[in-house]
């Protein structure tokens, strides 16, 4: 008999059973928006420093995207951006998005000083052949203060890499640097 | 019409059985069980433990500075910076099994406080630590101790003069390695004061040298990089 309840539970919806369902999803509607594995990412619109307009998350979607929150003030963050760039060197059609945060930012300051500051870094920052960041193919977008890395479960890590299909699904979610290895494997294991 | 397909559903259910429903809808489940949030070789996050750690941050005559942010950051990744507090303390719990390279948050000093970024390192065996913050000084009046900044262009040299009173000094680089992208450690800078360098050529690390100031001796020291860039460097008496 309770068997028979936690099933009916279960097939009414009462009991979320497919919370990292690990199948290819095709829903493109929103009932599965969330940040949990297997969930819709929702829709931010944040602002682009490539192309100094709003970029809304639903831009990626059809594109395995990556989605890594990064920062001018953290290091291995800065270390680990040129392996995107050799990624994207292999499969340019994957999408990467690095949004820089701010956690000095407050609502008090002025946003543009740090957007400035942001943008002149990826401007001029290079690595080794000397391409500069903003040539990397990258989409660098800006999370004012930290709010949407914390809407999307960060708690305090950074860098953090978020693994979306092309169906903008969440696949995988990385606390801390990944090496092109790491980033190889998921597009093999996660793309449709 | 739902509703009716719904029941016919269960009734199917009950009639084949609950053992083999069960386990479909264990197995089904099983993979929601892991955290969301994993590391490269899937360990589980919420099972670290970890431990208070703390940074006092003062002015050069150890008074409190109330105004920065400290940032704990390991090879691998950085944590979100901390402010301080009205004694000039960050304090934040980290996980004892790794060593944290502790900076302060760039943008939240003035283009004149500095602070050797290497100074501070903790692990489990040392939670507590201090970071002082300096006056940065004008490199056109080497005149005393401090912190100064080294500019060196494309021909990779610079030569200052200095006209500090006579005694021993130290005079060491402050690049930060650790903060630095994979180029920037290729970064090497090395010292040259008269007939004595630093020793570690070849290698991408902070020069340091000691050195005698008397009546006699040169007056004025050559740094060499292998790359244009910009760092500051430190003169403490001996």
């Amino acid at each position: 008999m309770a068997c028979l309840l936690i099933t009916a539970l279960v097939y009414f919806n009462f009991i979320d059973t497919d919370k990292k369902n690990t199948s290819h999803v095709h829903d493109s509607t929103e009932e599965n928006v969330g940040n949990d594995i297997g969930n819709l990412i929702p829709n931010y619109t944040l602002y682009n420093y490539n192309t100094k307009e709003n970029y809304s998350f639903r831009s990626f979607k059809g594109t395995f995207t990556f989605i890594n929150f990064w920062g001018t003030w953290c290091g291995p963050c800065v270390k680990e951006m040129p392996e995107f760039a050799s990624l994207l060197k292999e499969y340019s059609d994957i999408n990467v998005i690095a949004i820089h945060s701010s956690p000095a930012f407050t609502g008090d300051d002025d946003i543009d000083a740090f957007k400035e500051e942001v943008d002149t870094f990826i401007n001029t920052h290079s690595d080794g052949d000397g391409v500069i960041w903003k040539d990397y193919g990258i989409t660098f977008l800006q999370d004012d203060d930290d709010s949407i890395y914390k809407k999307l479960g960060g708690t305090s890590i950074y860098p953090m890499t978020y693994v979306l299909d092309e169906n903008s699904i969440i696949r995988r979610v990385h606390n801390g640097s990944i090496s092109l290895q790491a980033l190889l494997s998921d597009y093999e294991s996660y793309s449709i | 019409m739902k509703k009716i397909s719904k029941l016919l559903f269960l009734s199917l259910f009950v009639l084949t059985g609950c053992d083999e429903t069960s386990s479909a809808i264990s197995n089904t489940s099983s993979p929601t069980s892991t955290t969301t949030s994993t590391t490269d070789d899937d360990e589980d996050t919420t099972t670290i433990e970890k431990s208070e750690y703390q940074v006092l941050v003062k002015d050069e005559v150890d008074k409190p500075v109330t105004t920065t942010r400290v940032q704990w950051c390991t090879e691998s990744n950085c944590f979100l910076p901390v402010k301080v507090d009205s004694n000039g303390i960050a304090k934040t719990n980290l996980d004892d099994n790794e060593t944290y390279y502790v900076h302060l948050l760039e943008s939240s000093l003035t283009e004149t406080q500095v602070y050797n970024p290497n100074e501070l390192v903790q692990n489990k065996d040392k939670r507590d630590g201090s970071i002082t913050i300096r006056t940065l000084k004008d490199i056109n009046d080497i005149s005393s101790t401090g912190v100064y900044t080294a500019e060196v262009g494309e021909d990779k040299e610079v030569s200052y003069t200095f006209s500090l009173p006579n005694g021993s000094y130290t005079i060491e680089s402050w690049w930060d390695y650790t903060a630095s992208s994979s180029t920037d450690s290729e970064f090497n800078p090395s010292i040259t004061i008269g007939e004595t360098s630093d020793d570690d050529s070849g290698e991408g690390k902070n020069f340091k040298l000691d050195f005698i100031v008397s009546d006699t001796s040169v007056k004025t020291f050559k740094i060499s990089t292998n790359k244009k860039n910009k760092f500051n460097f430190c003169i403490y008496s001996k």
